[in-house]
This record gives C-alpha cells, sequence and structure tokens, in this order.
C-alpha cells in the first residue's frame, strides 16, 4: 500500500505544480514527473506494458515535442500590471475556464465511479495481454483508435496554424515598425529572455537581423555588409565615394 | 536477510560497479586504439602502459572547479547531467548477461544474472532511451548559451529522429524471438543450424542489426553521429558550460550508453550468452567477449569516419533508415506470419 500512496502523492503533487509554474519549462517537466508516477502506478497494478508505454509515449515521445515546442516557440510573457501582480491561477478568465473544466472532470470521475462494475482486464503481467491488447486495438476497438488518430492529426494541424502568424509572415515583418519586428521574431534566444530586462534583451541578441539591415539608409547597409558593393575593386566606404 | 536477497542485492551492486569501470576501461581502450590507429602512443606514463590513465582523468576532473554560468537556471543546470548519468545505469538494470546460475552451489536457488527480470525489457530499454533525450536537452538549455542551446537542440533532433528506427529494429527482433523478454530472446538463439551456424538472430535479421547498430550510435552521440558536441562548429555542444564532476557524469553516461547499446545489442543480435566450447555456466564469458568486439567496432568507427552534415545525418535518418526498417519490419511480419519464421 505505501509504494501506492508514495506515487499518487507524486502524481497529485507534480500534476498540481504544473498548473502552479510560471516557467512553461517547468511545468513540462513536472508533468514528465506526473506521468512516471502514473506509469509506477501502472506497475503497481500488474500492468507492466501500460506503464512501459506510458513512459515511451507520454513521457518520452510526447512531452519531448512539448519541451521543443515551449523552447522554440518562446510563449509570450505577459506583462500588463494585472498580469503581473496576480498569480496566473487567480486571474479572472483562467479562474472560470480552470473551474468550468474542472466541474467537468469531477463530474465525469463521479460518473465512472458510480458506474463501476466488472473491469474486463487482460490476463495481468504476461506477454499474451500484449497480444491480447493489440488484438483488441486492431479488431473490436479498430474504429475508436482510427478515429483517435484522425484528432491527433487535427489537433496537429491546429498548433501549425496557431504556431504561424499570419499567412504571409516575412513580408509583413518586413514593413512593420521596428520594436515590433525586434519583438517578434527570435527563435533562439529564449533562455535569455527570462533573465534579462526587455531593452538589455533588444541591444544583445539579434541572431536574425537581417530584416534590420534592409530597411537601413543605403549607406549603413553599405557599410555593414560590403561584399554586395560592386562598384569598384576594393571595398569602399561610404564616405569615400 | 535471505541469502537470495543478499545474492540480489550483490548481484545489482555488481552490475553498478562493472559499469562505472567499464567506464574507466573505455576512457583507456578510446586512448589507445585511436592512438593504434594514427600511429601513435597514447597514454603510457600513468602506470604500467598507461592503465592508471583514466583514474588520473577523474582525479584531475574532481580536483577541477565546478563552475556555473550566472545567467544559467541553476535547478535545471545541476539536474541534468544527473538525469543523464540515471537514465545511463537504469536502461542496464533490465539487460540479463548470463545464465542461470547458483554461484557454483553457494545458493539453493537459481539466480539469473540480471538486476531486475522484467517481461517488457525490450520496451524499458526503448523507454530508458527516450528518457535519457531529457538529460541532453535540458544541459543545453539551462546552460543559457548559444552553443549549448544549438548542441541540445541538434541532440534531441537527432535522438528523436534515429529513435524510430532503433525502436523498429527492437520490434522486427520481438516478431522473429515472439517475446518481449530479453531473456526469452536470448534463450531463443542457443543450438545450431545444419551444426555449425549458431542460431543467432543477426543471421535472420542481418538489415536489422545493421539498422539496430546505426540507430545506436546516432542515439549515443557517437562519431560519425557526434552532432551534439561537434567541436569545430559548436565548441563542446550541449557541455559546454559544464566542468568537474558534472562534465565527467555526461561522460559517464556516453559511456554507459555505448556499453548498454553493445550489450543489448548482444542479447538480440549475437546470441547473448550462447557460445560454443564453454558450459553454459561460464556463458557470461562469451557475453563479455562479445560486447568487448562491439565496443571495438564503436571506437573503431569513431577514428575511421569523418563527421557528416547535419543534413546528411537527417536526411539519412529519415529517407534511408526508417524507411528501410519498415520494410524489414513489414518483410519480417509477413514472413513470421505466413511462414512462421
Amino acid at each position: 500500500m505505501i509504494p501506492f500512496y508514495v506515487f499518487a502523492f507524486i502524481a497529485v503533487v507534480a500534476s498540481l505544480l504544473v498548473i502552479a509554474q510560471r516557467n512553461p519549462i517547468y511545468s513540462v517537466l513536472l508533468l514528465i514527473a506526473s506521468f512516471g508516477a502514473l506509469s509506477g502506478l501502472y506497475v503497481l497494478l500488474d500492468a507492466p506494458f501500460v506503464a512501459v508505454i506510458q513512459i515511451i509515449v507520454y513521457a518520452g515521445a510526447i512531452m519531448v515535442l512539448f519541451l521543443f515546442v515551449v523552447m522554440l516557440l518562446n510563449a509570450p510573457h505577459e506583462e500588463t500590471e494585472y498580469d503581473e501582480q496576480t498569480h496566473p491561477l487567480l486571474r479572472r478568465g483562467p479562474m472560470r475556464f480552470g473551474a468550468s473544466l474542472a466541474l467537468a472532470l469531477g463530474v465525469e470521475l463521479c460518473w465512472a465511479l458510480a458506474r463501476g462494475g466488472e473491469s474486463r482486464a487482460f490476463a495481468p503481467g504476461s506477454v499474451d495481454a500484449v497480444a491480447a491488447i493489440g488484438r483488441s486495438l486492431f479488431t473490436t476497438y479498430a474504429f475508436p483508435f482510427e478515429v483517435t488518430s484522425i484528432l491527433i492529426l487535427v489537433a496537429m494541424l491546429g498548433a501549425v496554424v496557431l504556431a504561424r502568424r499570419g499567412p504571409f509572415d516575412s513580408p509583413l515583418i518586413l514593413s512593420a515598425p521596428k520594436d515590433e519586428r525586434l519583438a517578434q521574431d527570435r527563435p533562439f534566444d529564449s533562455p535569455l529572455i527570462l533573465s534579462a530586462s526587455k531593452d538589455e534583451r533588444l541591444a544583445q541578441d539579434r541572431p536574425f537581423d537581417s530584416p534590420l539591415i534592409l530597411s537601413a539608409s543605403k549607406d549603413e547597409r553599405l557599410a555593414q555588409d560590403r561584399p554586395i558593393d560592386r562598384d569598384g575593386g576594393a571595398p569602399a566606404l561610404p564616405g569615400e565615394r | 536477510m535471505s541469502p537470495l536477497l543478499l545474492a540480489q542485492v550483490a548481484l545489482t551492486l555488481f552490475v553498478f560497479v562493472m559499469l562505472l569501470s567499464s567506464a574507466a576501461v573505455m576512457v583507456y581502450v578510446e586512448r589507445k586504439v585511436a592512438a593504434l590507429l594514427q600511429q601513435r602512443l597514447g597514454p603510457y606514463l600513468v602506470g604500467p602502459k598507461g592503465l592508471l590513465q583514466p583514474i588520473a582523468d577523474v582525479v584531475k576532473l574532481m580536483f577541477k572547479e565546478e563552475l556555473r554560468p550566472r545567467a544559467a537556471d541553476a535547478l535545471l543546470f545541476t539536474l541534468a547531467p544527473i538525469i543523464s548519468a540515471t537514465a545511463a545505469f537504469a536502461a542496464f538494470a533490465v539487460v540479463p548477461f548470463g545464465a542461470e546460475t547458483t554461484f557454483f552451489g553457494l545458493l539453493d536457488e537459481r539466480v539469473r544474472l540480471q538486476v531486475a527480470d522484467v517481461n517488457v525489457a525490450v520496451l524499458v530499454i526503448f523507454a530508458i532511451a527516450s528518457m535519457s533525450v531529457y538529460g541532453i536537452v535540458l544541459a543545453g538549455w539551462s546552460a543559457n548559451s548559444k552553443y549549448s542551446l544549438l548542441g541540445g537542440l541538434r541532440s534531441s533532433a537527432q535522438m528523436i529522429s534515429y529513435e524510430l528506427s532503433y525502436g523498429l529494429a527492437l520490434a522486427t527482433v520481438l516478431l522473429v524471438g515472439n517475446s518481449l523478454s530479453l531473456t526469452d530472446l536470448v534463450n531463443r538463439q542457443a543450438g545450431t543450424w545444419l551444426g555449425f551456424i549458431p542460431r543467432w538472430f543477426i543471421f535472420v535479421q542481418p538489415l536489422g542489426f545493421f539498422i539496430y547498430m546505426t540507430a545506436g550510435i546516432a542515439e549515443t552521440n557517437r562519431a560519425p553521429f557526434d552532432f551534439p558536441e561537434a567541436e569545430q562548429e559548436l565548441v563542446a555542444g550541449y557541455h559546454t558550460e559544464y566542468s568537474s564532476m558534472s562534465f565527467a557524469m555526461f561522460f559517464l553516461a556516453e559511456y554507459i550508453n555505448m556499453v548498454t547499446v553493445s550489450a543489448v545489442a548482444t542479447d538480440l543480435f549475437l546470441g547473448g550468452w550462447h557460445g560454443p566450447l564453454l558450459p553454459e555456466s561460464l556463458g557470461w564469458i562469451w557475453f563479455l567477449i562479445k560486447v568487448a568486439a562491439l565496443l571495438f567496432f564503436y571506437v573503431w568507427m569513431r577514428w575511421t569516419l569523418p563527421r557528416y552534415r547535419y543534413d546528411q545525418l537527417m536526411a539519412f535518418g529519415w529517407k534511408v533508415l526508417l524507411p528501410l526498417a519498415v520494410i524489414n519490419l513489414l518483410v519480417t511480419a509477413a514472413g513470421v506470419l505466413y511462414f512462421g519464421l
């Protein structure tokens, strides 16, 4: 019984901490910890196959992608005063949304528990269980299985659409005012953003600053990037011409 | 404490110590073999034939200052090498390395030479391999340095890409052996065909072995796929900002991962502890020989092949290795289904 409580405690606490974190990276890691604890619970239920699949699919594959997305997309930080002073959990919008979700989950849990009944479990802990899972997945549950995969595809498309900022992003960037441009498109400097103040960040780190070059005056450009200059053999400084 | 439990604890400790020392041995072998291939002498001053060189290396690392960049994320920066090393050790727990034994009659019951006998061992190895990505990603991210981040991203992209082929190669062996337990799979490779060809799965699955070893080299970030630490481009990759023992832990993890990949390859494709001449109880000697041969192959590859370009690595993984693995899986599945291989 003690292992059950240990795993259950880790799972619950880690899940709670997931939504209490400000740094999305920590949220992702805590979710992994929670999945690990769930996997431990599966082992206690004598279902090692499900436990390992939980680790491979959720903790391994899916969360690595989450981590990538969080690291690369660099989720914007809310900077209004209200957001700064109020903990994310205590804000109005998230409160209502979270409350309705929690309510739905609670109702579902009660319904599932009240329903009870015999669980049609596979013979635990044998390789036959793996074969049985596979067989029922591709015969009895073939339709739900395929529908789930389409659901995942839809979610992927949704993520791609959400992540893109408008259909033709790069031309827009060139015409936008300078500050916007700077704020918009800096894929690689996520760790810096977390530490430095905004101005410092802008000054510090623009690995892809070609848009800036395009918008600068011609002389500046020439000074910056002289190989383009085809006027003479030796690269000329702007003042010399 | 019952003698059986005592034996189990002793076995676990033994495996732990052996893995630690295997890393030390590999450091020495790596340098000596490299020297051999490049017609140099290699380490020869510390101890006889330079045998104590790894110890000198470790002592040196221990006395170095533990540095951490001020802008780094302190918690994750500390955690990353621990995750790497833990995952490396954990994977070996399910690898059997010898037949059941009573330790020369010391025990009443027979004990498997293995830390944990899990009946889904192959999947456990795959799961832990997928967890070890986190150590490297977090090391790259938390250091708050360009080189680290690029190294970490490269490494994780590489590991995710090659994990697919790795998993499919494992799956084909499962099909042939019809089991998820490594012990079962090894025992199915006992005996010979026609009296002289050992019943190793490498002869049934040569393509599977090739895919497994290639993906294994990529998974362990070894040359010619050592992009995460491509010195010429990234200074040192994901461990650029690490020093002292936390740096050593990444290297420990790398060498132990090599040992694990070789040990699993031995169990899956090379018949594990089965071999001619020696009695079953001394099968672990065969196991050691096979693992050592694979490890030598690893080192040999590193000092023979130049590093590929990153796009070549990705193109090879997705356009060559993965289709090959899928086709191999389909053909094997059809073979098992219709001809009962």
